[in-house]
C-alpha cells in the first residue's frame, strides 16, 4: 500500500487499535499473574474447610499427639510429621554433600570430554518416574540394608552412647533411613543442577583473580565462588527439600508404614504424604477424613516455613556481610 | 595451604637489588605524556644515553648479554627465552625473548589480539587453568624456569602478583578481601593482620577512603576502589613482581589518574607489567615498552626511545596512531 493512501483517520484508527492490544496483553499477564495468589489461596482455603472438623475436634494439640486410631477416632500427626522431617532430614545430608561435589566437578575439575556425560546422566536421574526408585529401593536397597548395612552399624556403633539407639532394631531393611537414602539419590539431581549452573555463572575473571593470589582449588571454591553463589545454592538445597518433604510414592514403598516413633533409623515409620496415600481409599467418617486433611495443610504449612526459613537465612547472611547501602 | 610457604613471602634480597644507579627512581626525562615527551627530549643524544649517572657509561654488565647496545640496565627479573603459546591450535605467541628489569615498569603495547596479555599471562601461568593452552620455551623468575613442570604455582602466585582489566573484589568484606590472600601465606596475629591490611590499603592509596567502611563489601566500593583494593590485595601478599592487565581501561579518568600515580609510588618495591591499549599511559607509566604485533615481539626498549626513535616501521606507525 502506498505510503500517501495512509490518512490521518486511518493511523488514529490503527494507533487506537495498538493500544487496545497492548491493553489486553497487559491485562492477560496481570491475569496469569494473579492466578498463582488464587491458586494457593484456593488451595490453603480448602485444605483449611476440609480439616475443619478435625482442626475443631484436636486443634493445635493434633501437631504433638502420636495416636492414630481409627478405631477410636483418635488421631494425632506427630507421627507423620516426625517421619516428613526426619527422611528429609536424612536426605539432605547425604545429597548435599554429594551434589556439591557433582558441581564442583562438573564445572570446576573435568577434562571437557567428561563435563556432558556426567550432566546428561545426572538429568536423566531426574527423569526417571518416582515409582521406579520405590520398587528400586524395595526390592534392592532393602534387602541389601538388611543383610549388610544394618548388622555391620549395629555390630560396630551398638556400643556408641549417641549413635547406639540410631542403628538399633531387627534388620529389615525398610525404614526411615532406607527413605532417606531413596530420597537422597531422587533430589540429587534438582540440586546438583542449580549448583551447577549458578557454579557456571562465576566470572572467570573472578576465579582467575582468586588463583592469581595462589590459592589452590579447595580455597578457590569454599572461598569465593561458594559465597559468591550462596543464594543460588540455597535455592537449590530448598527445591532439594521440596520435593523430599512431598514425595509419595517412593517414600511409600520403603517406609514401612508403621504408626509410630522409634530413636532407630532403621525402624519402619511414616510420612505425611505416605499415610495420606495409604489411607485415604480407607477413611470412614468426618473425623478421619478431615485428620488426613489437616496432615496435609500440615504439610503445606511446612514447606511454606521451609521456604520463609531459607528467606530469612539469605537475608542475614546479606546483613551479615555488610551494611546494605 | 602447604607449611613450606608459611615463611613466605620475602622481599627481594637486597644484594640483588638494581645494579644500575637510579633504578629505583625514575629517570628525570620521564614523560607525563607524549606530546610534552617529544618536547622535551627532541635531542637525539638523550636518546643514546637515556640514564644518566656515574655509570651511565658503557659499562658492560653481564646481567644484560646480547642487548643491541650495552646500556646500564637494571638486572633482569624476569627473562623470557623462545616463548611460545598456543591456544589449543592457535599459535599466539611466536618465539618471544624479552627480559624485564628489576623494580621498573614495563608496558606491554599493541593492537588488540597481538598477545599482550597472552605474554603476560604466562608470567604467574594463570593461563594453566584451562587444559588447551600451553606455552613452550622459557620464563626464568630469578633465573628458575616457571614454565617447568614441577614449578609450586601457589607459591609463584605468592610471588607474582595480578590485577585484571575489570575489578574482581571478592564477595566478602574489604577487610577479608585484603586477609583473605594473606591468609593463605601466613599465620598473623589479629594485630599484625590489622597493621597488614592497613599498609596495603595505605599502598594503594585507598585507606582514608576505606577506613570506615572495612566491613562493607567489597562490591559496594565504585569501580576505581574497587581496582585500587584488587591491587592492595594483591600488594599485600608481599609479591615481587606485580602483573597489571589494563588496569584503568574500565574506569573513569580520576580513577585512572590515582591508579597510575600508585604505579609510580609501587615500582620503587616491585617490578611492574603492564598491559595497555592506551599510549598516553604507557607514556605516563613505564620506563620501558614492549611493542607486540601478530604475536612477535616487534621492539623492546626503554619507553624515551621508543616514543622518540622507535626503531621499527610498525611500532612507529602504532605509536602515531596509524593502526590498531
Amino acid at each position: 500500500m502506498p505510503r500517501e493512501t495512509l490518512s490521518a483517520a486511518t493511523i488514529v484508527q490503527d494507533m487506537r487499535r495498538q493500544h487496545w492490544l497492548d491493553g489486553l496483553f497487559r491485562g492477560l499477564t496481570r491475569l496469569s499473574a494473579l492466578l498463582v495468589f488464587l491458586i494457593v489461596a484456593g488451595i490453603l482455603a480448602s485444605l483449611v474447610a476440609g480439616a475443619w472438623p478435625a482442626l475443631k475436634k484436636f486443634g493445635l494439640g493434633f501437631l504433638v499427639h502420636t495416636d492414630w486410631n481409627p478405631v477410636t477416632g483418635q488421631f494425632g500427626g506427630l507421627v507423620s510429621i516426625y517421619g516428613t522431617l526426619v527422611s528429609s532430614l536424612i536426605a539432605l545430608v547425604i545429597a548435599v554433600p554429594v551434589s556439591f561435589g557433582i558441581a564442583i566437578f562438573i564445572t570446576q575439575l573435568a577434562p571437557p570430554w567428561l563435563k556432558r556425560p556426567v550432566g546428561t546422566a545426572i538429568e536423566l536421574l531426574a527423569a526417571i518416574p518416582s515409582i521406579i526408585y520405590g520398587m528400586w529401593g524395595l526390592f534392592v536397597f532393602a534387602p541389601l540394608f538388611a543383610d549388610h548395612v544394618q548388622p555391620w552399624l549395629t555390630e560396630h556403633l551398638a556400643d556408641w552412647p549417641l549413635l547406639g539407639p540410631l542403628v538399633d532394631g531387627p534388620p529389615m531393611g525398610i525404614g526411615m533411613f532406607t527413605a532417606g537414602f531413596i530420597l537422597a539419590i531422587m533430589i540429587l539431581p534438582f540440586i546438583s543442577a542449580v549448583m551447577r549452573d549458578v557454579f557456571e555463572v562465576v566470572p572467570a575473571a573472578l576465579k582467575e583473580s582468586t588463583y592469581a593470589l595462589g590459592a589452590t582449588t579447595w580455597e578457590v571454591i569454599w572461598n569465593v565462588i561458594l559465597p559468591y553463589t550462596r543464594i543460588g545454592v540455597v535455592g537449590g538445597i530448598m527445591l532439594g527439600l521440596g520435593r523430599a518433604l512431598g514425595e509419595t510414592m517412593a517414600v511409600t514403598f520403603v517406609i514401612g508404614n508403621a504408626h509410630e516413633i522409634s530413636a532407630s533409623l532403621f525402624m519402619p515409620g511414616n510420612t505425611i504424604s505416605s499415610t495420606l496415600a495409604n489411607e485415604f481409599t480407607e477413611a470412614v467418617g468426618e473425623t478421619y477424613l478431615s485428620s488426613l486433611i489437616y496432615l496435609g495443610l500440615v504439610l503445606f504449612l511446612i514447606t511454606f516455613i521451609v521456604l520463609a526459613l531459607a528467606r530469612l537465612l539469605l537475608l542475614r547472611l546479606a546483613a551479615q556481610e555488610g551494611t546494605r547501602s | 595451604m602447604p607449611n613450606e610457604q608459611a615463611a613466605m613471602p620475602h622481599r627481594p634480597d637486597p644484594a640483588a637489588a638494581p645494579a644500575g644507579p637510579d633504578a629505583g627512581t625514575a629517570p628525570p626525562g620521564r614523560p607525563f605524556s607524549l606530546i610534552r615527551q617529544t618536547a622535551m627530549q627532541p635531542e637525539p643524544s638523550a636518546t643514546q644515553n637515556p640514564s644518566p649517572g656515574p655509570a651511565a657509561g658503557r659499562v658492560p654488565d653481564e646481567n644484560v648479554p646480547l642487548q643491541t647496545e650495552s646500556r646500564p640496565r637494571p638486572p633482569a627479573k624476569l627473562r623470557v627465552e623462545r616463548l611460545n603459546f598456543y591456544y589449543g591450535g592457535f599459535h599466539a605467541l611466536h618465539d618471544i625473548d624479552l627480559e624485564i628489569p628489576e623494580r621498573q615498569v614495563t608496558a606491554f603495547i599493541g593492537p588488540s589480539g597481538c598477545g599482550k596479555s597472552t605474554l603476560l599471562r604466562t608470567f604467574n601461568r594463570i593461563y594453566n587453568l584451562y587444559p588447551d593452552q600451553r606455552a613452550t620455551g622459557r620464563v626464568l623468575l630469578d633465573g628458575r624456569d616457571i614454565l617447568d613442570r614441577n614449578q609450586d604455582l601457589n607459591h609463584l602466585r605468592a610471588k607474582v602478583g595480578m590485577v585484571f582489566q575489570k575489578p574482581t573484589p571478592f564477595p566478602m568484606s574489604v577487610y577479608d578481601n585484603i586477609a583473605f590472600g594473606v591468609r593463605l601465606y601466613e599465620r598473623l596475629s589479629r594485630v599484625e593482620m590489622h597493621e597488614r591490611v592497613e599498609w596495603a590499603l595505605r599502598k594503594a592509596a585507598l585507606w582514608d577512603e576505606v577506613k570506615d567502611k572495612l566491613h562493607q563489601t567489597g562490591t559496594q566500593l565504585s569501580g576505581g576502589q574497587q581496582q585500587r583494593l584488587c591491587i592492595a590485595r594483591s600488594i599485600a601478599v608481599k609479591p615481587e613482581v606485580l602483573l597489571l592487565d589494563e588496569p584503568a581501561s574500565a574506569l573513569d579518568p580520576i580513577s585512572t589518574m590515582k591508579i597510575e600515580e600508585l604505579i609510580d609510588e609501587l615500582k620503587t618495591d616491585y617490578t611492574i607489567v603492564i598491559v595497555t591499549h592506551n599510549m598516553q599511559q604507557a607514556a605516563r607509566v613505564s620506563d620501558y615498552i614492549a611493542f607486540l604485533y601478530l604475536g612477535k615481539l616487534v621492539e623492546f626498549n626503554e619507553t624515551n626511545i621508543v616514543f622518540t626513535a622507535p626503531a621499527k616501521k610498525e611500532t612507529e606507525d602504532y605509536i602515531t596512531g596509524r593502526y590498531g
